[in-house]
């Protein structure tokens, strides 16, 4: 059976779009997701890559999601774009689409180190654990999955020490790489260097973890305030189309239009 | 982590591997498709997709 993520990748790339796959589609390459129905992809900030993305949605039958529009100018902002679509096979497929991810701060390291296997490009471990750094509590389970697998299994200090979201194996990583831990900054890593008692490591653990659902949660109601005004037009706007089966270049010349103030409001990008 | 260590931790991620048993993040479901290839995971999430969409249909089906 067809992956309808990964045919989808396939046209992206042959039509001439650089795309990398994202969050929970690249969890199940990775191993560590059993599913996901959502598709993501980051999309490289040319502007071709955007109108090859539209076209081939268009080509699908997709219609707009509430969101930005799929244009560089919004994308180079951090807005982000949303579509849906029924795939041959009967699935109601969901794409979501940014050129500036949250939580990461060079786009140049980003494609550098992507990974490009025949089929397909996804974004590096290293760079999913940030985008994992989520208002979902359940992301955390993700972030000390890979942490474990790809830091204290594989042997590299950094990813274990900087990630590892139980007491037992950032115990065991501070134990197996002692002097990479009195360097490390994390706050839970420094109370185990100095012996604190359990309590307290669990708390700083709790705590950091807090501290990015925070930091996530106030990105996502800033661009529900910043859209407020879009949100209203968008049902709208969705009405019509479904109204009129109107074909997705045109859904996207009508976005242009109604998200235009959105161009006045960046997007902010902290990182925990 | 330079960028070639970062990319090679990466692909050996897309190639089967076993999670610890004690890995206290992850499901059995998760720990079984970690032993699978990439082209097997690929098609494992295929089925997931399959199953999940002729729920769905039974469902609305059912209302």
């Amino acid at each position: 059976m067809e992956n309808p993520f990964i045919q989808l990748h396939r046209e992206f790339r042959a039509a001439g779009a650089k795309t990398l796959i994202s969050s929970g589609q690249a969890c199940v390459l990775y191993g560590i997701s059993a599913f996901s129905k959502d598709g993501d992809w980051i999309v490289e900030e040319k502007t071709q890559s955007f109108d090859m993305i539209l076209n081939v949605l268009a080509e699908k039958g997709a219609n707009y999601r509430m969101g930005a529009p799929l244009d560089i100018r919004w994308h180079r902002i951090g807005w982000t774009s949303h579509f849906e679509f029924q795939t041959a096979q009967g699935f109601r497929l969901r794409a979501d689409f940014c050129s500036r991810p949250p939580r990461i701060h060079s786009l140049a390291e980003l494609w550098e180190r992507a990974v490009s296997e025949k089929d397909h490009d996804v974004v590096n471990i290293e760079h999913l654990i940030l985008l994992k750094k989520t208002v979902r509590i359940r992301d955390y389970s993700m972030i000390g999955a890979l942490a474990q697998i790809a830091g204290l299994e594989a042997g590299n200090s950094e990813i274990a020490l900087q990630y590892l979201q139980d007491y037992d194996h950032l115990e065991k990583a501070v134990i197996r790489w002692p002097e990479e831990a009195k360097r490390c900054s994390r706050e839970a890593v420094k109370l185990l260097s100095e012996g604190k008692a359990r309590d307290e490591v669990i708390a700083a653990i709790a705590r950091e973890q807090d501290e990015s659902l925070r930091l996530d949660a106030r990105r996502v109601e800033t661009i529900r305030e910043y859209s407020a005004d879009l949100q209203k037009r968008f049902v709208e706007l969705k009405n019509d189309w479904r109204d009129h089966k109107t074909p997705l270049h045109d859904q996207h010349q009508q976005l242009l239009i109604a998200a235009y103030p959105l161009l006045q409001k960046v997007i902010p990008n902290e990182c925990p | 982590m330079n960028a070639h260590e970062s990319i090679q931790l990466s692909r050996r991620l897309l190639l089967p591997y076993q999670i610890p048993e004690d890995c206290p993040y992850l499901s059995e479901d998760q720990k079984e498709l970690s032993l699978l290839t990439l082209q097997e995971r690929i098609e494992w999430m295929a089925e997931w997709l399959f199953l999940s969409a002729t729920y769905d249909e039974y469902l609305a089906k059912d209302k």
